[in-house]
């Protein structure tokens, strides 16, 4: 079997016939080294034939043919909030890439759902102002956890995040073990008339939570700790002639 | 029975009932009334309308959810991914085909289907760092070195203390 074969890379060019007539070391390595060189050039096309295989395929791909809004109602789901930790998943979202930064950044909605440990504000401030840049003035769904005490200068940075932020939120979530001197002025301080749905995890009443719903007139539900009885909480009252959705459920 | 031509023009025979299940196929039913021509599928192939057809077949009688329904929901968003074992099953394709059905459901207007492959894709996504659903759908990292320093900057701020 004999071969011949021309090749030709940008200035490079192997030439090659087989002969098997070689009858010296220098002869035989010569054509090595030839022979080398041209699987260096096959290997270099190999691999950039490859690549365009893998982006013609990457074109054409379904992935790639999914529109924005279908995008959107996926990041949507991603991004729920499950559990009492940092919304995460929008902010991985964002950093894939340009695609799916845009369509993050375009979508309010995406930045309006949020848990934070009040505890650990200090820490989660700057995430929290990028979460109130991109959700624009879309109605916020917040979760709010006080578990330990708060720390030197959270409780200046809470109050400036809240006089921001608590005439927007539509949903608020409370899960605090204890009535404390923060969730007291949380709750008497702020103003929360655009609120429609609530839910605390106390099971103590407190004077505060009288206060507070009688001055969220858009509340439509209200879920509260079986702790709390409904004949101790004046407001609760009001409200059961308000025909408010009223839940309780056990902490 | 409705005749639908896929793409590959191959022709499927469903139930007027299972077909109906797509708000697209019941609006041209609606369209031309009683008869007998098949519907075409431009935007659908053979292997995906088969798996389309073997989900409102199961689904079938099942009411069919409002076309509003996303926005007439309160807006807080709690374990909404949930999926039922059946379709749990059903969605367990390769990625082109689910994101094939996702595409198709969209095309062919069956909210609950598109919602089924909207919330797998949502869990594939969930938990990881942005490089693991690079990796996951083979997206290219096409950032600019001004945008990477913005990501590194927002990665400072969000990192778990």
């Amino acid at each position: 079997m004999t071969s011949t074969f021309h090749l030709r890379q940008g200035q490079e060019t192997v030439s090659y016939s087989s002969s098997l007539t070689a009858t010296t070391i220098e002869e035989i390595d010569s054509i090595i080294t030839t022979l080398a060189t041209a699987k260096a050039l096959i290997n270099t096309e190999y691999c950039r034939v490859a690549d365009l295989r893998l982006t013609i395929l990457r074109e054409k791909s379904a992935f790639r043919r999914i529109p924005p809004e279908i995008f959107h109602l996926i990041f949507l789901k991603a991004a729920e909030v499950t559990e009492i930790h940092w919304c995460r998943p929008v902010i991985a979202i964002s950093q894939t890439c340009q695609r799916w930064r845009a369509i993050a950044f375009s979508s309010p909605k995406l930045w309006s759902t949020f848990a934070v440990n009040l505890a650990k504000f200090h820490y989660r401030r700057e995430t929290m102002e990028w979460y109130l840049l991109h959700s624009k003035d879309y109605p916020l769904s917040m979760e709010a956890r006080l578990s330990d005490d708060l720390g030197d200068g959270t409780v200046e940075e809470l109050e400036n995040l809240f006089i921001q932020c608590a005439p927007r939120i539509r949903s608020l979530t409370i899960d605090t073990p204890w009535w404390s001197d923060t969730l007291n002025g949380l709750l008497r301080k702020y103003d929360f008339s655009l609120v429609k749905s609530f839910d605390i995890r106390l099971v103590s009443h407190s004077e505060s939570l009288d206060w507070a719903l009688e001055r969220m007139p858009a509340l439509s539900s209200l879920r509260y700790s079986i702790g709390l009885a409904p004949h101790d909480i004046p407001s609760l009252e009001k409200l059961s002639t308000r025909e408010s959705h009223l839940d309780q459920y056990e902490v | 029975m409705v005749t639908l031509v896929t793409s590959d023009n191959e022709k499927f025979t469903a139930d007027k009932e299972v077909a109906e299940r797509s708000v697209l196929i019941k609006n041209m039913l609606e369209d031309v009334g009683e008869s007998d021509q098949p519907i075409p599928l431009p935007n659908v192939s053979s292997s995906v309308l088969k798996k389309v057809l073997e989900y409102c077949e199961h689904h079938r009688g099942e009411p069919l959810p409002a076309a509003d329904a996303d926005t007439t929901q309160d807006d807080t968003r709690k374990r909404t991914t949930d999926i039922s074992e059946w379709d749990q099953k059903f969605i367990t394709v390769d990625q082109e085909m689910l994101f094939e059905i996702i595409l198709a459901a969209n095309y062919l207007d069956i909210k609950s289907l598109l919602d089924v492959g909207c919330k797998t894709v949502a869990n594939m996504i969930k938990g990881k760092t942005p490089e693991e659903i690079r990796k996951l759908f083979n997206i290219v990292n096409d950032f600019t070195p001004e945008e990477e320093a913005q990501i590194k900057k927002e990665n400072e701020w969000a990192e778990d203390r």
